[in-house]
């Protein structure tokens, strides 16, 4: 079963062997120059609304970025009294002379 | 003639140089659309559009690659355009059935039969036609190049803009899901009896 399935396989894949280009119908060059004659290349047109959409869009990307920026620079970030923080931090894991006993 | 000498003429808008370039290219065009639309008014359509493209954007082609280059990869593209707008316009009256619009969805061709295929071939051609129209693009693209028009696989990887490498794996890759396609078809095919290639058509 698995033979005859594995020929058809071979088979369809072999099928397009020796095959012959297929050949485009003689009246086609007529129907492209016609075409070629009566159409005109459609200009692309953008309307004011889609122009203004956009203009509107690009700046409200820049204004959110430019809100995000300032907003970022006011926030200001906790200052960490050095020697405070430091010591209260050994204190809290280093309280015998050991260093090695937690 | 010489290429840019004919590109030249095309340019100037001489109708006997432009028939000279269709005289050349128009069945490898037209059996490159063939190939990958499988149908025969989509592929003149799509022919068509490839001649009045070329014509119109004559003064573009710069000749870097060779005229032969340059139209085939007009053509390609313009025959995955056409895959991608029908299989776009597929899934939207596909939707409009839903809502219960009247449009018919659109139906493929039940099998492809490609007049160049020797006449002892036609039914394995027609499995495997239908098994390469559910091929990913490039692979579809490259399988086409290579098998049905012929190329080889450096000309192949110039008309998709890409290395002989990837190309040789793309037809590799295009071969397995092929080979996996059809053993899905004839393990059906003979376990079932009945099951037809109508069937298989459907399924895919």
């Amino acid at each position: 079963m698995k033979h005859f399935s594995d020929q058809n396989i071979e088979k369809a894949l072999q099928s397009l062997n020796g095959m012959k280009r297929a050949e485009a119908s003689p009246f086609l060059f007529g129907k492209i120059l016609h075409k070629l004659s009566t159409q005109v290349p459609e200009p692309v047109y953008y309307s004011g609304k889609i122009i203004l959409q956009f203009a509107m869009m690009i700046a409200l990307i820049i204004s959110l970025n430019f809100i995000t920026l300032k907003s970022h620079k006011q926030i200001k970030q906790p200052e960490i009294t050095d020697e405070s923080a430091i010591s209260q931090v050994a204190q809290e894991y280093f309280e015998s002379d050991n260093l090695y006993i937690y | 003639m010489d290429e840019k000498e004919l590109i030249a003429k095309i340019i100037s808008g001489e109708e006997q140089a432009f028939r000279e370039l269709y005289r050349v290219f128009a069945d490898k065009v037209y059996n490159t659309c063939l190939g990958m639309l499988q149908q025969t008014e989509e592929a003149e359509d799509a022919t068509q559009e490839v001649f009045i493209e070329v014509f119109r954007s004559a003064s573009t082609f710069k000749g870097l690659s060779s005229l032969q280059t340059w139209l085939y990869r007009i053509a390609v593209n313009k025959c995955l355009d056409i895959q991608k707008k029908k299989k776009a316009s597929k899934r939207f009256a596909f939707i409009k059935s839903i809502w219960g619009a009247e449009e018919d969805l659109q139906v493929d061709q039940p099998h492809f039969d490609h007049p160049g295929v020797l006449l002892e071939n036609k039914e394995h051609a027609k499995v495997l036609f239908a098994a390469i129209k559910q091929l990913p693009e490039k692979q579809q693209a490259a399988f086409t190049l290579n098998k049905l028009e012929g190329l080889s696989y450096s000309e192949t990887a110039d008309v998709m803009q890409t290395t002989t490498a990837a190309v040789e794996s793309l037809i590799f890759r295009a071969n397995e899901n092929l080979r996996h396609s059809l053993s899905e078809y004839y393990k059906d095919n003979i376990s079932g009896g009945a099951s037809s290639l109508q069937a298989f058509l459907l399924i895919l």
